[in-house]
């Protein structure tokens, strides 16, 4: 038995769009296929998720928070992995961004008035994401290091640090021994939009029209997909590869910052251990499924974000482990590596 | 005092040391297998439910080995027939791996089961200092004494290990010499996961002696960073694996002496220490020199003349 593979010359939007459709599709059988096997009601479990997750205020409620931060780090990804940068890095930046906020918020300008921290921070965030970021970018440009593996590992050492800082100084003496920080001051929390969601779900919707229009329009999106087709042909032609490298890792890290911000000042309120339930993993996904298009990115993530608190709904209502979550997510991103091998190449079986 | 220093190294290595072996396994075949993680937790798991309803850890073994084998089979079927990306295949198979235990292992947190017990080899064990550091332990720790140096003989002086090394060098050429490319991939990359996997079972079967949900605590990114430290090469990944095995209990060691060391700053050693030999070893000419495999990370198709 043979796979043979035929690269697609033209992939057309509907081919991608309809592939990437029955992926999800696909994840969604073998699940409902694990579930009957462990002796669950997939169906039961389905429809609780959705009710939960998309039709009552609640959990609404939180699909949008997820949605805001998940969408954010994919958004950033995206602008990366358009040039073939492949930023795992989202996961690191996205603490980064949350402790440099901390930082601010708590330790140096806690006395501003609310205006400027609603700024100030955000900017922070940032910043403590888009240098997290410069530490791959400037190993891949100067020393030709994989960026793959520095993020990943800048993702565990950020993840370690935020827990030094909480275990140990920064830790609330109010928090009875929890590791956290305290709460920020009200000046450095985000307002709130609709119920428990805050103002920040907006940004990425901005973000996702801005990324458009530079990924389209400008001299920047246009230097990145020629970069991401074929480095060297970028290079003949003139253009900087070097410096587009580091500006678009460190603007990609930067975003994955900006989302860490706004969830600590819309969200949490405050540092903690394990503060993001791996958001920069699953903004992978988000990315890979949108087929790197910011727009489709927001309608991927508010459906990734609900599936996230369904599995949580799961948990109360069926007892079902949280863990059942990373099975989805893992089934999830097998099926859409497939569609996507699927997207660029025609398979014939030879038997 | 020293002994007991070495003596826990080796210990505390051994699980590392099975997962590195793996992983350089599946890479010198040009595979990166970034699931470690998710593999050692399956492993551990397996592990221990098989020595629980057996009875016999030698069944939990098998069954850690089978289903590491089955997952990275799996594995190497989307990545090396697929040819989907092997970065995102892995992280998706440490998710599927943190998923699998976390939802099984619930019913048997807090449960015992058989474990490994130490066994002293006559004579040796009675030698001084040396007889307590390597002929105090379990057999998984023995097992590894043959493995390696086995590893290291099959990798660089038999036919197999050449083409092995010829695949993850230069697919291409290897096809044209009549090697099967898919076929020395998927052998190598599920070896890795068994061995991997058995790391894993280390774990729960003698180091901790409990199943607790994810009990691998970033071993498996660790063993990645290993990899890379031991230069794809079994015996310095003995030295790699011992080496961090040791910084792992002395820092236990400097803690309960009350040292004002951070946990946390510790256990970022590994992670930093990988960035800096990253950056040493990445050029070109340093790579070609101490054997890294060129195609690693690199699909192969004979039809196609890019890859």
């Amino acid at each position: 038995m043979k796979l043979k593979f035929e690269p697609r010359i033209e992939s057309s939007k509907v081919l991608e769009v309809s592939i990437m459709f029955m992926s999800v599709i696909l994840a969604f059988l073998i699940f409902t296929l694990f579930m009957l096997i462990t002796g669950r009601d997939p169906f039961g479990a389905y429809k609780t998720m959705f009710f939960w997750a998309f039709a009552k205020k609640v959990g609404l409620e939180g699909s949008l928070i997820k949605f805001s931060a998940l969408s954010t780090i994919g958004l950033g990804l995206i602008l990366a992995f358009r040039m073939k940068v492949w930023n795992i890095g989202g996961e690191g930046q996205f603490y980064l961004g949350a402790m440099v906020t901390t930082l601010l918020a708590l330790f140096w300008f806690p006395h501003l008035p609310h205006i400027f921290l609603l700024f100030l921070l955000p900017l922070g965030g940032f910043i403590g994401g888009s240098l997290w970021a410069l530490i791959p970018a400037l190993m891949k440009v100067c020393l030709g290091a994989d960026e793959i593996v520095v993020t990943l590992m800048l993702n565990y050492i950020a993840m370690l640090w935020v827990d030094y800082l909480v275990y140990g100084s920064w830790r609330d003496p109010a928090s009875f021994g929890f590791p956290m920080t305290a709460i920020f001051p009200e000046s450095a929390k985000l307002p709130y939009l609709w119920g428990k969601v805050h103002i920040g779900v907006l940004v990425p919707i901005v973000l996702a029209i801005v990324l458009r229009v530079v990924l389209e329009r400008t001299k920047l999106g246009y230097e990145i997909k020629v970069i991401g087709d074929n480095p060297d042909v970028a290079f003949c032609s003139g253009m900087n590869v070097k410096r587009n490298i580091i500006l678009t890792l460190v603007l990609s890290g930067g975003i994955a910052g900006l989302s860490g911000a706004l969830y600590a000042m819309g969200v949490q309120h405050r540092l903690q251990h394990a503060f993001s339930p791996g958001y920069g993993y699953t903004a992978i996904i988000v990315a890979w499924l949108s087929r790197l298009n910011p727009i489709a990115a927001l309608f991927v993530s508010f459906f990734l974000g609900g599936i996230f608190v369904g599995c949580e709904i799961l948990q109360i209502v069926m007892k079902v482990p949280t863990s059942v979550v990373y099975i989805f997510q893992g089934i999830l991103f097998f099926c859409v590596l497939i569609g996507d091998v699927l997207i660029r190449y025609r398979i014939r079986l030879n038997l | 005092m020293l002994e007991a220093i070495f003596t826990a190294a080796i210990r505390a290595g051994t699980p590392l040391l099975y997962a590195t072996l793996g992983e350089i396994f599946a890479e010198r075949s040009g595979v990166l297998n970034l699931g470690l993680e998710g593999l050692m937790l399956v492993g551990a798991l397996a592990g221990f439910i098989g020595s629980y309803l057996a009875s016999s850890v030698w069944f939990g073994v098998l069954l850690a080995l089978l289903t590491g084998g089955a997952l990275a089979l799996l594995f190497a079927f989307l990545t090396v027939s697929f040819r989907v990306n092997q970065v995102v295949a892995g992280l998706a198979l440490t998710m599927l791996g943190m998923g699998i235990s976390g939802y099984y292992g619930q019913a048997f947190i807090g449960k015992t089961a058989p474990q490994f017990s130490s066994l002293y080899i006559p004579f040796l064990s009675h030698v001084p200092f040396i007889g307590k550091v390597l002929f105090s332990h379990d057999p998984l720790v023995y097992l590894t004494y043959f493995l390696v140096p086995l590893s290291w003989f099959y990798i660089f002086k038999t036919k197999l290990g050449m083409s092995l090394r010829a695949v993850g060098e230069d697919p291409r050429s290897a096809d044209a010499v009549g090697i099967n490319v898919a076929k020395v991939r998927y052998l190598h990359v599920t070896l890795g996961g068994m061995l991997t996997a058995l790391g894993g079972a280390y774990l729960s079967l003698a180091y901790t002696s409990m199943w607790i949900e994810n009990m691998s605590a970033g071993r498996g990114w660790i063993a990645v960073a290993l990899v890379i430290f031991s230069a794809w090469d079994p015996l310095r990944a003995l030295l790699a694996s011992y080496l961090f095995g040791g910084m792992a209990s002395l820092q236990l060691r400097i803690q309960a002496m009350g040292a004002e060391i951070s946990p946390h700053l510790l256990m970022m050693l590994p992670y930093v220490l990988t960035i800096v030999v990253l950056s040493f070893i990445s050029s070109e000419s340093v790579r070609k020199r101490i054997g890294a495999p060129t195609a690693l990370m690199k699909p192969y198709a004979r039809e196609e003349r890019e890859y």
